[in-house]
């Protein structure tokens, strides 16, 4: 690797970096966000014990507060990856931001990553929560697996909500289309109800989405049910896979965009 | 010689005050409209909430379908019941139209009233779809008779949504934060109000919350409408005392907060 390519590497690495801390401290003082990461699981993880309980179900305790935990992570990320395109929209940023010579991938990249990330406190507040209010016994069968799934699971939700958001970047009322993608998704990735549930053919659209691997290594290194190496390996794979796809997506949409002049639109 | 005060005064312009105002606010809302915001809105988002309530409520095998379908089908109607009259107080802001608004004279109760009947109508009318949507797919049955009732029903929960809607709308006139407030009472209304959870599920003063909670009334009348059983005007009436209180604690919260904020000059906060 050339010296020059190593320079713009490093100097990518160090926008990536400020880009997701400047997007983080936006996001904790919006409270739409902190309720959308940390009292949105708070919710759903309560929904889900009563109506466990209340039914009968016998799952497992740390099952169900992962998946409500999920389910406000992948809530607050497609939100979160949404409305950065249209704030920048909002702001009259988008267009000088595609106009200049960073990539606009690595422009959104951070949105998306920081609102995934803002789930992970999200996570722990719902374990603690599930702990103190539940009665769930906070024991990890494989740690180190579990500590590994946790990130490898935020990056993955966060591409999979920046391949969605990329449509907001052409058409300016697809931020409608947003809160769309959060029930299909909960309910194909195998968020509290397992998949084995749906139809075949639906199974097989499962298998594709990068939550569905997350739910499989968050669990399995939690509650020690299936293979959790291997739900990251394929977690690592679809993240890299939605990677390529976005990166082709939003060349299109953005070139789409400036030559319908649609960037500055509201 | 009628002048414009004259032209402009009296029963002619409170009516429309309240039905073509409220009427091009909530246009305004879904920028004049589109049809590209409004269906995944209004319907797409409902239709996914319903599938994914019975997909799990069929995993726990607890209730039939058709016990998350009314749910649902009526939480569905705090969407628009919530969020319209929230957002078209909340828009005018953003809109930097806030403080022109204030600035005219014209009779708040009717001018903010009015952006809640559409929000009312939108409301009913999405519960109505959900319902069919989940008649469609069998997993309830309406019975013919049972429409009159199961329509005023739909009606009144929506009244009482947007009432609710109304008072976080009036607390938007002094903070920027009413999209967080609506987010907080929807969701909140899927833990507390009898949605997917039974009251007898829920600790004691939890359920006591919900019971006060707008909607919570209005699905239990729904569910005995169309299982036949009694006593559903009683619950509708408690339904309907709840949206005259929120009514009123939003129409007191408008004017307190207004001049809060004449005094504070926050109208023009963004």
């Amino acid at each position: 690797m050339t010296a020059g390519r190593l320079d713009r590497l490093g100097t990518s690495a160090g926008f990536l970096a400020r880009a997701w801390r400047y997007e983080m401290r936006q996001l904790i003082r919006t409270r739409l966000y902190v309720f959308l990461a940390i009292l949105l699981p708070l919710i759903f993880a309560s929904m889900a014990f009563y109506m466990f309980r209340g039914s009968g179900k016998q799952d497992a305790p740390m099952s169900v507060a992962l998946s409500a935990a999920l389910m406000g992570m992948w809530s607050s990320t497609l939100l979160g990856s949404g409305n950065a395109i249209t704030r920048l929209r909002l702001m009259q940023l988008l267009e000088p931001l595609v106009a200049s010579p960073r990539s606009t991938f690595l422009v959104t990249l951070p949105f998306a990553i920081a609102t995934s990330s803002l789930g992970v406190y999200g996570l722990l507040v719902t374990l603690g929560w599930s702990a103190v209010l539940f009665d769930m016994p906070l024991h990890l069968e494989h740690p180190m697996l579990f500590f590994v799934a946790v990130p490898v699971t935020v990056v993955a939700l966060g591409m999979l909500g920046l391949l969605m958001a990329s449509a907001f970047i052409l058409y300016p009322t697809a931020q409608s289309l947003a809160n769309f993608f959060e029930f299909p998704v909960w309910m194909l990735s195998g968020m509290l109800v397992p998949i084995s549930t749906l139809p075949d053919p639906v199974q097989k659209i499962s298998y594709l989405l990068a939550p569905t691997w997350g739910v499989k290594a968050l669990t399995g290194a939690a509650v020690g049910n299936g293979s959790a190496a291997e739900a990251i390996g394929m977690c690592l794979l679809l993240t890299c896979v939605y990677l390529a796809i976005t990166l082709l997506l939003q060349r299109r949409f953005e070139w789409l965009a400036r030559s319908s002049g649609t960037l500055a639109l509201q | 010689m009628v002048g414009t005060l004259q032209r402009n005064a009296g029963p002619s312009v409170t009516w429309r005050l309240f039905f073509v105002a409220g009427w091009r606010s909530y246009l305004a809302l879904f920028r004049w409209l589109r049809p590209s915001a409004f269906i995944p809105t209004v319907i797409g988002v409902p239709v996914v909430q319903l599938i994914w309530a019975v997909h799990l409520g069929r995993y726990l095998g607890a209730y039939p379908p058709d016990y998350y379908v009314v749910g649902n089908a009526l939480h569905a109607c705090a969407m628009a019941g919530l969020f319209a009259p929230a957002h078209s107080i909340q828009g005018e802001r953003y809109g930097g139209t806030l403080t022109a608004l204030l600035a005219t004279p014209a009779n708040r109760a009717v001018m903010f009233s009015g952006r809640v009947l559409p929000a009312v109508l939108t409301g009913a009318f999405t519960s109505a779809v959900m319902l069919g949507v989940g008649t469609a797919l069998d997993w309830v049955h309406v019975p013919l008779g049972s429409l009159p009732m199961l329509g005023l029903t739909l009606l009144v929960t929506a009244l009482s949504c947007s009432a609710c809607g109304l008072v976080v709308g009036a607390v938007g006139l002094r903070t920027r934060e009413a999209t967080f407030l609506a987010n907080v009472v929807l969701y909140s209304m899927l833990l507390l109000c009898g949605v997917n959870i039974p009251f007898a599920w829920l600790p004691g003063w939890l359920a006591a919350v919900g019971h006060a909670m707008p909607m919570s009334q209005g699905i239990e009348a729904a569910r005995r409408v169309l299982s036949g059983a009694g006593g559903a005007p009683g619950l509708l009436c408690w339904e309907l005392l709840k949206a005259a209180v929120l009514v009123l604690l939003a129409l007191y919260l408008l004017q307190v907060l207004e001049r809060g904020s004449r005094e504070k000059a926050s109208l023009d906060d963004v």
